[in-house]
């Protein structure tokens, strides 16, 4: 176990390299010279070249690579190009805004998905059953940034109960109007997820209830309650639990489209704002921080099932 | 495929009873069946989309009607009033007009075009390289099956909107080809892992070791011996990637990556009339609604095909 678990965290760091490396080797092909964005519009050649010397824009692209992973080892991912300020504190600055839209948003998908899905399993074929369905299929088949707009038409312009976007930190609003703020953004990224979950969750009981051991289960007159709960939706839930590490992993590296409508001051807002601006560092910070949490998330969740399923052992 | 039903029908009904149950099941799903004939009626109005526009809503998607005044009953009406604000749905302008004053249900008619042509190829783009990738990783095995499987484990490390974001800004060009071959390099993951399951299952059989011993080549008994068996499960994942892919084509012109203005396309059009969601909500609504109905009979029929063609996952 532990020389897997050394081999896994070598192959993290690996990744991550990649990851950076294929970031910077895109943006290499963007034909813009960030020195003459830094140098406004009317900075003269031997200006610009004095920042590209400083920014060490005047070095070959595997350098410029080199000095960055150096710097980014120590955490520092270097200045941004457009705003001078550090990209490192700037992305730790909106990590709460997207963690917050992540986490609660996975609270409600999780309370709505799986019970649909556990319940439309138990009855398939059923009415239930099917406008469940229907009702997950529609989830998965709205585009969030829209279904984000009709929210804010809805409930925010129309019933003015909730404000028109922006975020409230709990520092400053306290506890509720956090919460107020983020219900709108909550409710329509959870809607899009509960459909997966629906869908997942009622196919693998679906399948489990098929398994032997469970007719073996009835057969030895244990109650049904007991079977369904003890025996069918543990096992069931395995690969539920799975999707939701890589989901709630892919989230907190930023959800662009959900932070764009509701104009939430997340990462991927940072990161999207930061590709139209041809700002390398900011990209590049967020790109990374982004891909920390998807290959954690592949971590955890394999670890996560040696401790789950017995019959899975590592070498 | 293998055929569930083999042992009882085989010595009748060679090769067609699981064509013919597949089709009997198919048949009786009935929102399998109504998600189908949507798509064929998208497909048949956005390849006839100049002629539908002309006879049909008889305005141009392109044409700016500003200063025009229409006649709806018995009042003149400004097409766009004097603060700006365009016309809502009426007799003429069936689904209301943007802010130049263009006609939205000729502007969704004509995005339907670009996401579906997009989505379509994109899948097409993603089915030949997970085809690929997923059948040597699996056919060949160990070193080769392990370098491919990381290669692809470097790829899912991505964030594949921000990598779709900054392919297409790196491109500095945003023609349908470009967004395509963006679209379908960054999904080609789920049905590439989905084809080396197969494979994996396939490559041991004993009508794969039947090619070999008759001297076939690797390259024959990858794409001419096990290929055919993966038909099935590659028709329903194709469909449902086509509906992920009719998102991901909305998302990327929602942001303004996609088909540049002045061609609509469903997601541009969503974003030009987002800051008049509230006041002028139809220009937004009805592009959204394409995608999501379109979306949904993709899913439908794609539901409906895995249950047809795959009896086991109900």
């Amino acid at each position: 176990m532990t020389a897997y678990l050394l081999r896994r965290l070598i192959w993290v760091v690996l990744l991550l390299a990649g990851v950076s490396l294929a970031t910077f080797v895109i943006f290499f092909q963007i034909p813009s010279n960030p020195a003459e964005l830094v140098a406004g519009k009317n900075a003269t050649p031997e200006m610009i070249a004095n920042i590209e010397r400083r920014l060490g824009l005047d070095q070959p692209w595997y350098v410029q690579y080199w000095r960055f992973l150096h710097r980014a080892i120590r955490g520092d991912l270097g200045f941004s190009y457009i705003t001078q300020q550090e990209v490192a504190p700037i992305l730790l600055a909106a990590f709460p805004v997207t963690l917050s839209l992540a986490i609660g948003a996975a609270i409600i998908w999780l309370a709505i998905g799986i019970p649909i899905g556990v319940l439309s399993a138990l009855k398939p074929r059923s009415l239930p059953d099917r406008l469940a369905m229907i009702f997950a299929l529609v989830g998965i088949s709205t585009p969030v940034f829209w279904l984000g707009l009709v929210m804010l038409k809805v409930f925010a312009d129309t019933l003015g109960c909730f404000p028109l976007g922006d975020y409230m930190e709990i520092s400053r609003g306290g506890f509720f109007s956090w919460m107020h703020h983020l219900i709108l953004p909550w409710i329509t990224l959870a809607f899009l997820y509960a459909g997966w979950y629906a869908r997942m969750t009622r196919a693998n009981m679906l399948e489990t209830l098929g398994e032997d051991y469970v007719r073996t289960a009835r057969a030895k007159g244990l109650a049904e309650g007991k079977v369904v709960f003890k025996h069918v939706l543990r096992n069931s839930l395995t690969p539920v639990v799975t999707m939701f590490g890589m989901d709630l992993g892919y989230l907190l590296g930023g959800a662009v489209l959900t932070e764009t409508v509701f104009g939430l001051p997340g990462i991927g807002g940072l990161a999207w704002r930061a590709i139209q601006q041809r700002d390398l560092p900011m990209v590049m910070g967020a790109v990374v921080f982004a891909a920390v949490f998807i290959i954690l998330a592949n971590l955890v969740v394999d670890l996560f099932y040696a401790v789950l399923d017995p019959r899975v052992r590592y070498r | 495929m293998t055929d569930p039903d083999k042992h009882s029908h085989d010595l009748l009904l060679p090769n067609l009873s699981f064509r013919w149950h597949a089709w009997r099941r198919f048949r009786r799903d009935r929102l399998a069946i109504a998600g189908g004939i949507f798509i064929l009626f998208l497909m048949v109005i956005s390849a006839a989309a100049p002629l539908v526009v002309k006879y049909g809503t008889r305005h141009s998607p392109f044409q700016q009607h500003m200063m025009d005044k229409i006649t709806v009953g018995r009042g003149q009406l400004d097409v766009v009033d004097d603060d700006g604000l365009p016309m809502g749905p009426n007799r003429v302008f069936l689904l209301g007009a943007d802010l130049t004053g263009r006609d939205v249900l000729s502007r969704v008619i004509y995005g339907g075009r670009v996401s579906l042509l997009v989505a379509l190829l994109a899948t097409g783009v993603s089915l030949v390289i997970g085809l690929i990738w997923g059948t040597v990783a699996a056919y060949y095995g160990s070193f080769v099956d392990a370098a491919l499987s990381r290669l692809m484990e470097l790829m899912m490390a991505f964030p594949i909107l921000l990598l779709a974001i900054a392919l297409a800004s790196a491109m500095q060009s945003s023609s349908l080809l470009v967004v395509i071959l963006i679209i379908g390099f960054v999904n080609w993951t789920y049905i590439g892992r989905i084809v080396r399951g197969q494979v994996l299952s396939l490559r041991k059989r004993e009508f794969v070791e039947a090619a070999r011993a008759l001297g076939a080549g690797d390259v024959h008994i990858m794409f001419r011996v096990i290929l055919p068996n993966l038909v099935a499960p590659l028709i329903v994942y194709s469909t449902l990637a086509v509906a992920g892919n009719i998102l991901f084509e909305t998302a990327l012109s929602f942001l303004g990556l996609g088909v540049q203005p002045p061609t609509p396309s469903w997601g541009n059009m969503i974003r030009e009339g987002m800051s008049y969601y509230n006041v002028a909500w139809w220009i937004t609504a009805f592009p959204g609604l394409a995608i999501l109905l379109t979306v949904l009979a993709f899913n439908l029929l794609g539901d409906g095909l895995r249950d047809a063609l795959d009896p086991r996952l109900k």
